[in-house]
């Protein structure tokens, strides 16, 4: 009688600890940063250059092939150069372009002035032949029919955008890390790549605040042109967000922040069945911070996400969300799409997570609905890192 | 830094969202022999999304899928490989695109909306062959919940002619044009605890553009044959990987290997043994401190 009862006491100290263990690991799993997000917006813009239409980002656009940037003999003979927001050298740029035979440039097209409007002294003695220098003339283009490009151009991309002050930003491409480049103290990037093939392609962005919280990812689909520079601008990077606390007794205050662009108002909404929304500014280094009475927030699970508007036209999508539990009780969750813990949600997860696709393995049904599908996979996209 | 003391703005119920999916050509007129490509495309009214669950379902009788497209597609990551089942007059896929789609971007010259592409070839004739999107589609939003949005589906409608229609095969012209080989990529060798049982592992990805990608293969025992990833290694050494990718085409592309990157096993060390072997062990002895024999304990009633 005494051993039995040591026995069934040693089996349920057993089942009690690995019981526990499964809590531990559910709390880890639950407590995690988690999302919620519904809606992404966007003020990026695409701008072709070579399409022969001069957009809001371009200064110029003379067509296809026809952003040369040669020289140009008169303001209204001037090239476009191939990134379209520049001209090639001409006559009135105010640099004297000796090259160019230029003997003067006053920045203006006025005779008279000691500097003709051909970019010549006019105390020199004009050219025995004034009618045979080539030089100004915009030279024979190439490429003439419409909607086509000569394939002899360079394709490029052109990328600029808004992160966090001094922060490095990732560049993906269909999903696989491409490059980084810095912000600079305004929070501006920009990432200039020829490393392209023209088509359909994904570009995504991410960035690390000065705190090490990592940004949601924020990608572009769009078709990079051939022989052509394919700009996107606006791209906003969501601000980043953390919660003091993951459970906490209603009425109390929780303490939201994050990082963004310097001097802008952010938005965080609180999702519980409702949103509830609630508003910021960003300091001079983009930190921003709130002070949420949860006693006008649901009691149970809540997600907070927060966005930055740059102006009334443009604001960032919301970006990574966060869980925190209101009031007594049981938080639930989602589980973590880094499957190999390295720190990153990219192709190697993906290539563990396909191993169980379509079984019951807990550890990659990230919503636990019982199978490792593709709302597991969508999970784990939403998270993508690169 | 500001902080400040925040009040609810406003509070509003949340929204579902909207999406469609369709085929461009959305009608024609095709004839026995002729075949045409037909381009699977997503709309996104004000959702974002991440991930596509597409059925096509078409007449068997008067059409036959013959091939299938990635090139253009807004997809990336292909958790289920295109296949085409000519039995049944099905076609299906999923795939995902990594930080999510939320639709054309201002100022992009192309619709850039493109699910996938079937070549069909026309086998019989109709007055109305309808291909359709099956409701077994799915969308998925990019919301970090994996929700699903059932989307709105079209039929797209040909007339199917005795004699050919076109002049050339659609397909095989596009395929002809394409000379250029799937995007670099790079082959990463990992090991994991638990996974292919520690043994090493290969991962790699790409893409192509114009064709789409067809397969990958591996170069092992002096032959090439066709793997997907992750493809586990049978043997331990890690010398001489090279895998390539093939477009459609033909035109293939070397993945870049760097050895000197590859973790070392875990086979040995794997933790799940760990954790059975310390279970193990403490059953062992428990089981032999309960079958130790024990001396009697006294009866308290007989001992009074």
């Amino acid at each position: 009688m005494f051993a039995g009862s040591l026995f069934e006491r040693v089996w349920i100290g057993l089942l009690t600890a690995m019981g526990i263990g499964v809590l531990l690991l559910e709390a880890y799993l639950i407590f995690l940063p988690q999302a919620a997000a519904i809606d992404l917006q966007t003020s990026a813009i695409i701008t072709i250059c070579g399409d022969g239409v001069v957009s809001t980002e371009e200064v110029c656009d003379l067509g296809a092939g026809n952003n040369l940037g040669t020289y140009g003999s008169s303001t209204t003979l001037r090239v476009c150069a191939a990134d379209c927001v520049s001209f090639g050298p001409y006559c009135g740029d105010n640099i004297l372009q000796v090259r160019f035979s230029e003997q003067c440039d006053d920045g203006n097209h006025t005779n008279g002035d000691l500097c003709s409007a051909t970019c010549q002294s006019e105390t020199a003695v004009p050219p025995s032949n004034p009618g045979s220098p080539t030089v100004g003339s915009i030279p024979n283009l190439p490429g003439g029919q419409p909607g086509t490009i000569p394939s002899a151009n360079e394709t490029k991309v052109v990328m600029r955008g808004k992160a966090y002050p001094n922060a490095d930003v990732r560049v993906l491409v269909d999903g696989k890390e491409f490059g980084t480049t810095r912000a600079d103290s305004k929070a501006n990037f920009i990432y200039t790549t020829n490393q392209v093939t023209p088509g359909i392609t994904t570009f995504g962005f991410s960035a690390k605040d000065s705190r090490g919280v990592d940004s949601l990812t924020t990608a572009f689909v769009f078709e990079v042109v051939q022989s052509a520079v394919t700009t996107i601008a606006n791209i906003l990077i969501p601000p980043t967000i953390s919660a003091s606390a993951v459970e906490i007794p209603r009425g109390d205050f929780l303490t939201l922040q994050g990082q963004t662009v310097p001097d802008v108002k952010v938005f965080a909404d609180v999702f519980a069945g409702k949103k509830t929304s609630f508003s910021a500014e960003s300091d001079q280094a983009g930190l921003w911070v709130l002070q949420v009475d949860t006693g006008s927030l649901s009691e149970g699970m809540n997600t907070a996400k927060a966005l930055f508007e740059l102006s009334i036209e443009a604001s960032s999508g919301y970006g990574r969300s966060v869980g925190f539990f209101v009031g007594a009780g049981s938080p639930g969750g989602t589980g973590s799409a880094d499957v190999n813990d390295d720190g990153k949600v990219n192709l190697v997860d993906f290539s563990i997570f396909l191993i169980s696709w379509g079984k019951t393995d807990a550890r990659y049904d990230f919503n636990k609905d019982g199978t490792v599908n593709l709302g597991d996979f969508s999970i784990m996209l939403f998270n993508w890192t690169g | 830094m500001r902080a400040i003391l925040a009040l609810a703005l406003f509070a509003s119920p949340i929204f579902a969202h909207a999406a469609s999916v369709y085929l461009t050509p959305g009608d024609g007129t095709y004839g026995v022999g002729d075949t045409f490509i037909a381009e699977v495309r997503v709309l996104t009214d004000d959702a974002c999304i991440n991930a596509a669950d597409i059925e096509i379902v078409y007449p068997k009788e008067s059409m036959r899928a013959v091939d299938f497209s990635k090139g253009s597609s807004i997809l990336s990551l292909w958790v289920r490989e295109p296949v085409l089942d000519y039995e049944r007059g099905i076609v299906s896929f999923a795939g995902g695109i990594p930080g999510g789609y939320c639709g054309r971007v201002q100022g992009d010259p192309s619709l850039s909306n493109i699910l996938g592409r079937i070549a069909f070839t026309v086998v019989g004739t109709s007055e109305n062959a309808d291909v359709l999107i099956s409701n077994n589609a799915r969308l998925y939003a990019h919301d970090g919940l994996g929700t699903e949005i059932v989307p709105e589906r079209s039929v797209a409608s040909f007339t199917l002619l005795r004699e050919p229609q076109l002049s050339a095969n659609e397909w095989i012209q596009e395929v002809q044009e394409d000379t250029i080989p799937p995007e670099a990529f790079t082959v990463e060798a990992h090991s994991t605890r638990g996974i292919f049982s520690g043994r090493y592992f290969l991962v790699f990805s790409t893409t192509d553009k114009q064709s789409g990608l067809d397969h990958f293969e591996l170069y092992e025992r002096g032959a090439w044959r066709t793997v997907t990833s992750p493809h586990a290694l049978r043997f331990k050494s890690l010398d001489d990987i090279r895998v390539r990718a093939i477009d459609k085409a033909g035109n293939e592309r070397l993945g870049e290997y760097d050895a000197e990157a590859a973790p070392e096993s875990q086979a040995s060390i794997d933790l799940s043994f760990i954790i059975f072997g310390v279970i193990l062990v403490v059953l062992i002895a428990f089981s032999r401190l309960y079958l130790r024999p024990r001396e009697k304990p006294t009866d308290p009633a007989s001992g009074a």
